[in-house]
């Protein structure tokens, strides 16, 4: 469970770890969104055998909230399973999308070495480049079909026609919910998922806008320097600072302000 | 099933005279012992020569991260405790850097058998 209120792990998130790898980052927006984006995780994370990493916060995590009846359980997510004849190689590196049927310990047939270091379609550990090679472009197919399926897992919400702009993620949720609320004047855009980022919803979003701010609890403004990799982001306003406490109406207001005076 | 029968198609790389190669010839003829069928049975090692152990078996193999096979094979025989688990490692995968899951296994008491293969190197 989180401990602090802060979103200053984002590049630890998305970039940290042994070499290449596939992964995805979520982020949950408040307490209710937290159980459809754990079972989002869950889902890709079975279908596509991957990891999938759920980003919180304390602000989130240690309140409470009432929420409506909750919805139907939805079905439990479906992993593709190998069974005796579907194939002849684990890691085979022709699987669509990157993926290669689960092999559920106990099934017949179907023992393999799941090596800790790169390895060939049959598990064997190995060193040649050339393999090392193939087996990351099988596993990176992974993210262009996930990134093709999540495109639009942003949350948008104020007037369609507001001019002013904010981009935030997590726990900003509500307070920029209570903000447009009562500034009709701008729209917030906020990714459900930051990697792979919904870039295309993003650039659709910012269409009309006369100005933007990304607001983020990270002294470095790690979705801001994140965004600026993808996209264009000279017309954005980076009004970042630490965590430890979240931010509130006056501070929001503040920094807001600030964008009125700015040239 | 016949001892060799447990083997795998890839050739042990340890040195020659290696200690390692009588464990896996003991235990590949403890499991024709016991009749266990390949596909319920998982081995799982950290990192070392003695955690290529699994690569030669024909198992649910998992050569896992330094130190932390015990963890993991927990975690699989809890979730699957039909299939027969070993744990196999090194005296530093056991008992230096993973010596702090040790005791938590022991606490436990998740039905795995646990081989150190201990050449006194790290450990």
């Amino acid at each position: 469970m989180p401990s602090r209120t802060e979103q200053a792990d984002l590049n630890h998130a998305i970039y940290s770890g042994h070499g290449d790898f596939p992964r995805v980052v979520l982020g949950i927006l408040d307490v209710v969104h937290a159980r459809q984006a754990m079972w989002k995780a869950f889902d890709l994370s079975e279908r596509y055998q991957l990891p999938v990493l759920v980003m919180s916060d304390a602000y989130i995590a240690q309140r409470r909230q009432t929420r409506g009846p909750l919805p139907e359980p939805r079905p439990v997510p479906a992993r593709q399973v190998w069974s005796a004849g579907m194939g002849p190689a684990r890691f085979d590196i022709t699987g669509e999308h990157g993926v290669t049927p689960f092999r559920v310990p106990g099934s017949p047939e179907g023992t393999y070495l799941a090596a800790g270091i790169e390895h060939t379609v049959d598990g064997h550990p190995t060193a040649d480049g050339s393999i090392h090679q193939r087996m990351n472009e099988k596993r990176f197919r992974k993210l262009e079909v996930i990134a093709r399926e999540t495109q639009d897992w942003a949350v948008t919400f104020g007037p369609p026609h507001a001019t002013r702009g904010i981009i935030a993620w997590g726990s900003h949720y509500g307070l920029l919910r209570e903000w447009v609320d009562l500034h009709p004047e701008y729209r917030v855009f906020m990714p459900e998922i930051l990697h792979p980022f919904p870039i295309a919803a993003l650039t659709r979003w910012r269409r009309g806008l006369t100005s933007t701010v990304l607001v983020e609890l990270s002294y470095q403004g790690q979705l801001y320097r994140y965004l600026s990799g993808l996209t264009d982001m000279s017309g954005v306003r980076s009004a970042s600072r630490s965590g430890g406490l979240q931010m509130m109406m006056p501070e929001l207001e503040r920094i807001l302000e600030f964008e009125e005076v700015a040239p | 099933m016949k001892a060799k029968d447990y083997r795998s198609t890839l050739e042990p790389v340890w040195c020659t005279g290696c200690g390692d190669f009588g464990v896996l010839k003991g235990l590949t003829q403890a499991l024709a012992d016991l009749e266990i069928p390949p596909e319920r049975l998982a081995v799982i090692s950290g990192i070392g020569c003695s955690s290529r152990l699994p690569g030669y078996l024909r198992s649910y193999s998992f050569n896992t991260i330094h130190g932390r096979a015990l963890p993991i094979a927990a975690g699989l025989k809890v979730a699957r405790p039909e299939i027969t688990t070993v744990v196999v490692g090194g005296d530093g995968d056991g008992f230096s850097i993973g010596l702090g899951h040790l005791p938590h296994a022991i606490r436990r008491n998740v039905d795995v058998s646990y081989a150190v293969l201990d050449n006194g190197s790290t450990g």
